[in-house]
């Protein structure tokens, strides 16, 4: 937790900064328990972090949570919300809340891959662009802008046409074009610490530069980087959606994605089976709420001037 | 005569830290292309600093003086000049021994707020020099030597386990030297050690200093731009305008006779009425500011600000000389 | 006499996760037409909190607990929102400490002059703008930067523009927060020395906050010494020097380099100022006074008059 004493007046950090002094207690906190602890105290991301976890508790238990198969043909079609059919079935008869359940697991399952390969990707392009001669530096930033710039559901429709249907290659379709701007986050991050006096310090204590990279610069960006890998699940939630919607899904996986496909080619506003329409969109959406509303307490972490307390 | 030019390393060397004609550019902003313009941080400096002694460098923000502290410290290499520790050239050290120039030169930040490592606690901060520089690798043996290092600072030992967050300004500073001295360096570069503490908190702080120095026998670069924080600490001062030495005296000598009209201004400045420093007869005008150091004034760097100049300092620099025993001043009107 | 501030019973406390701070506890003192009042004390005894308060610019989680402040006759903790308006930068207007950070960085400073004072009257861009080339030459900055950013200026300058802002709607009571904290020694002097200039020109009154009683020996006319948010000592400035009764004022004074010589061990208060989170019977200095007795551990002292115009709040020196 980095208190700036040098803030601006009117924020009242400033001076509770010289408030805080000596505790009783010695307390022992990392960082992540610091994370822990900014989530704990904030109400909103509490109910964040509720909303994930009741999601992947979903991913997890699907077998036992959903009654029946998503695919099997378990009743008549374009059935309304029932005792038996919970959100009703499909255009085929498939009971939709079963496709709900199952369609977490797949959809998470993808958030969570992009986001792994996005952030992998985004913080060593980002480390190396910082650290390295300003060419270097240069160039990667314009590789970052030219992927950024280009207009991405074209790119991604074509590069999804041609790489064919199947999850693996939405992953690495999705992959490809998500970790420009971690990117750059983190390499102007890692040149503001770079600046910092207790960069220095380390030189003077003989650390050399790798051993500074790794004992200094990464624990301070990795607040940052965080936060970011949480919203890149949800952006990876998202685009795999608009891949599905638009017919470029793996139609063998029930998504939450491929179910509204399957709902807007299946006609179901026709049949009028709002359930099947409106859940898998809502189920994205809820889950993006969670996470930008957990995400906002570890902000507060990585920048502090954000506390409000 | 300048007394040092031409330095030459000698077989007898009594000089812990020796600076010759140092010189640190930078590169400015503002210039296009074509016409490269620098920032003379540091222009044409020697001095030099006896074992056991205490440097006072002082000047306004925009000296040069934490640019020197820097360079010695290899934070920043010299664009002409050398640094001398115990007669070797510090530019020409690799690996080892620049492990072992590290473990004998160590520096206390300006900023108490921003030279801890705000990830890490105490302890870790205090041990990070000692893994560096392999000199400790048991944990235990880390530990005791921590609480041993942090009771001389005069903070207890379950410091050891707090964050820099919850230390007050005096508090991290105290760590700040604790880390220093981990090392048992023989000279160490303060830059600006009090500047950024309370008033009533900076005496504590000088204390400690000069007893750490009177009890391991360490040499002291005291970069500071209150004149008064100078006097107390400082066997000698330098006085610097952007990026040269205008005057360089013992302290006492200094402040009874300050030739060069800076330090005159800087006395005037910096002691209150009621100190016990007489303040100069000629009280000048506070005039101005200190000019940019991308495009100093040709000449005496002070000449656009100085109320004696005549027309010589417009046009020539003029040399530090030595103008009375042991008292070197930079200034045509002076010598 | 003409009192243009009161601070009568104020308190102001922080709601942090550690609980109540009592960053103010119970401050009362007033400040005369045309006086220079010093509040001094170390960091974090809550003399800025108490500037804030003033300006009525405490903000969550931040309240003001209880207390009255007038400031030429204006009950402030009272005022509504509208009201509030034609009080803050009128009657009173305050530079801020590291004032240099709080300018706008993406707006010339003579637009932002300009549009503080738009804020408050109703002129004409054109003629703000005029007033604000008139305030910057006041200040010591030559009419032609009045197009520059913030970071084209030094430190010293743009606590300068600061000063013009306070100054730009002709306040009759000025505060100032450790205007020369972030300052080298000559530009400190010289922003002092405008300020003085300011204060005779204007007629203003001051309240001077800083945690260098150096600087208030030579410029303030009364010093108020805080500590731990409460205030425990008040006098002149000369009785003050001259005859220090706290133990605490004794420390600080005593700690004062210009009071040393050369070669002389320089003086510090042991210890350090105790957490406000936590609730501390009786005198919140007894920890590190040093004839401190039992008395102090239940019994919070009182400002008592000692002598014409000089309160200490100390159970073993009043009478």
């Amino acid at each position: 937790m980095r208190l700036s004493i040098r803030g601006c007046a009117t924020d009242g950090v400033s001076t509770l900064s010289k408030i805080g002094k000596f505790d009783a207690e010695v307390r022992v906190v990392s960082m992540w328990a610091e994370i822990g602890s900014a989530v704990w105290h904030d109400r909103k991301a509490i109910v964040g972090l509720c909303i994930l976890a009741a999601f992947t508790v979903m991913a997890l238990l699907a077998p036992y949570i959903a009654p029946y198969d998503p695919f099997k043909i378990v009743g008549a079609p374009y059935q309304p919300p029932s005792a038996k059919h919970i959100l009703g079935t499909d255009n085929l008869g498939r009971d939709v809340f079963s496709q709900v359940v199952w369609g977490a697991r797949v959809s998470l399952f993808v958030g969570l891959a992009v986001a792994l390969a996005v952030t992998i990707t985004g913080v060593t392009v980002g480390l190396v662009a910082a650290t390295s001669h300003p060419l270097i530096d240069e160039a990667l930033m314009r590789l970052c802008d030219i992927m950024i710039i280009v207009p991405k559901l074209p790119l991604t429709v074509f590069t999804a046409a041609l790489l064919g249907r199947g999850v693996y290659n939405i992953i690495i379709v999705l992959s490809i074009f998500g970790w420009p701007s971690i990117a750059r986050v983190v390499r102007s991050e890692v040149l503001s610490i770079k600046q910092r006096t207790y960069v220095d310090a380390a030189r003077v204590a003989g650390a050399g530069q790798l051993q500074i990279m790794l004992h200094i610069v990464l624990p301070n960006v990795l607040p940052l980087v965080t936060a970011n890998a949480l919203l890149a699940i949800i952006s990876g939630i998202m685009s795999e959606a608009s891949l599905s919607f638009l017919g470029l899904g793996d139609p063998s996986q029930m998504s939450w994605g491929t179910m509204i496909y399957f709902a807007n080619i299946g006609g179901a506003i026709y049949h009028g089976c709002w359930a099947w329409v409106a859940v898998p969109g809502l189920c994205i959406a809820l889950f993006g709420l969670g996470m930008h509303l957990l995400t906002s307490a570890i902000n507060v972490v990585a920048n502090p001037r954000l506390r409000r307390w | 005569m300048e007394p040092w030019s031409n330095t030459k390393v000698s077989d007898k060397v009594t000089h812990l830290i020796e600076v010759s004609e140092l010189k640190v550019y930078y590169p400015a902003r503002s210039g296009g292309l074509l016409r490269r313009k620098f920032v003379r941080a540091v222009d044409g400096v020697s001095f030099y600093i006896n074992p056991g002694e205490v440097l006072g460098l002082v000047g306004e923000s925009g000296s040069g003086k934490t640019t020197i502290g820097r360079a010695i410290l290899r934070l920043v290499s010299p664009t002409e000049g050398r640094i001398l520790f115990k007669g070797k050239d510090i530019a020409s050290l690799r690996g080892k021994e620049l492990k072992k120039y590290r473990k004998s030169v160590q520096m206390i930040f300006q900023d108490p707020f921003e030279s801890l490592n705000p990830r890490q606690n105490i302890l870790s901060i205090i041990a990070f020099p000692l893994f560096m520089l392999n000199i400790m690798k048991d944990k235990d043996e880390i530990k005791k030597y921590c609480a041993e290092l942090l009771n001389q600072v005069g903070l207890s030992e379950d410091v050891m386990y707090k964050y820099p967050h919850e230390l007050s300004g005096g508090e991290r500073q105290r760590v700040a030297i604790a880390r220093a001295l981990a090392v048992k360096p023989e000279f160490i570069v303060a830059d600006e050690p009090v500047s950024m503490l309370d008033v009533s908190v900076r005496s504590g702080i000088l204390n400690l200093l000069m007893e750490l120095k009177n009890q391991y026998n360490l040499t002291y670069l005291l970069i500071t731009h209150d004149l008064q924080v100078a006097y107390y600490a400082c066997d000698r001062i330098a006085v610097m305008y952007l990026g040269k030495i205008v005057e360089l005296a013992p302290t006492e000598e200094l402040v009874k006779y300050p030739l060069h009209p800076y330090t005159q201004l800087l006395l005037s400045a910096a002691f209150a009425s009621f100190s016990f420093v007489q303040q100069p007869k000629r009280k000048l005008s506070l005039v101005g500011e200190i000019a940019s150091a991308v495009d100093p004034p040709k000449g005496c760097r002070f000449h656009p600000r100085c109320p004696f100049r005549v027309e010589r300092c417009e046009k020539e620099v003029p040399p530090l000389v030595e103008v009375r025993k042991n008292h070197f001043v930079a200034c045509f009107n002076v010598s | 006499m003409d009192r243009v501030l009161e601070v009568q019973n104020l308190h102001v406390s922080y709601f942090t996760r550690r609980g109540e701070v009592r960053a103010v506890n119970g401050v009362t003192f007033q400040i005369n037409k045309g006086e220079v009042f010093g509040l001094a004390g170390e960091s974090g005894c809550g003399k800025s909190t108490v500037a804030y308060a003033i300006m009525r610019l405490i903000k969550p989680p931040g309240r003001i607990m209880g207390g009255r402040i007038i400031v030429d006759g204006i009950d402030v903790l009272n005022l509504k929102e509208e009201e509030l308006r034609s009080f803050r930068w009128k009657k009173v207007a305050m530079v801020f400490q590291n004032a240099m950070n709080c300018l706008n960085p993406v707006f010339r400073i003579g637009d932002q002059i300009a549009e503080a004072i738009m804020i408050h009257e109703n002129i004409s861009k054109r003629e703000a703008l005029a007033r604000a080339k008139y305030l910057l030459s006041l200040v010591g900055i030559h009419e032609s930067r009045v197009n520059d950013y913030p970071h084209q200026l030094s430190g010293g300058m743009r606590q300068r523009v600061n000063i013009a802002m306070a100054l730009a709607l002709n306040p009759i009571f000025l505060i100032v927060d450790e205007p020369t904290t972030a300052l080298d020694v000559v530009v400190a002097r010289q922003i002092l020395e405008l300020l003085w200039e300011m204060k005779s020109k204007f007629n203003l009154s001051m309240l001077f906050i800083t945690h260098d009683l150096a600087v208030l020996s030579e410029f303030s006319n009364r010093i108020g010494i805080m500590y731990a948010g409460e205030l425990v000592e008040l006098a002149n400035t000369q009785r003050l020097f001259t005859n220090p009764i706290h133990p605490y004022t004794k420390g600080l004074i005593k700690s004062l380099m210009g009071f040393t010589r050369r070669g002389e061990k320089l003086w510090s208060i042991p210890g350090s100022p105790p957490d406000l989170a936590s609730k501390i019977e009786g005198c919140k200095f007894r920890a590190r006074c040093p004839i401190a007795t039992s008395k102090c551990s239940y019994n919070k002292p009182e400002l008592v008059e000692v002598e014409p115009n000089h309160f200490v709040a100390c159970h073993e020196v009043a009478l």
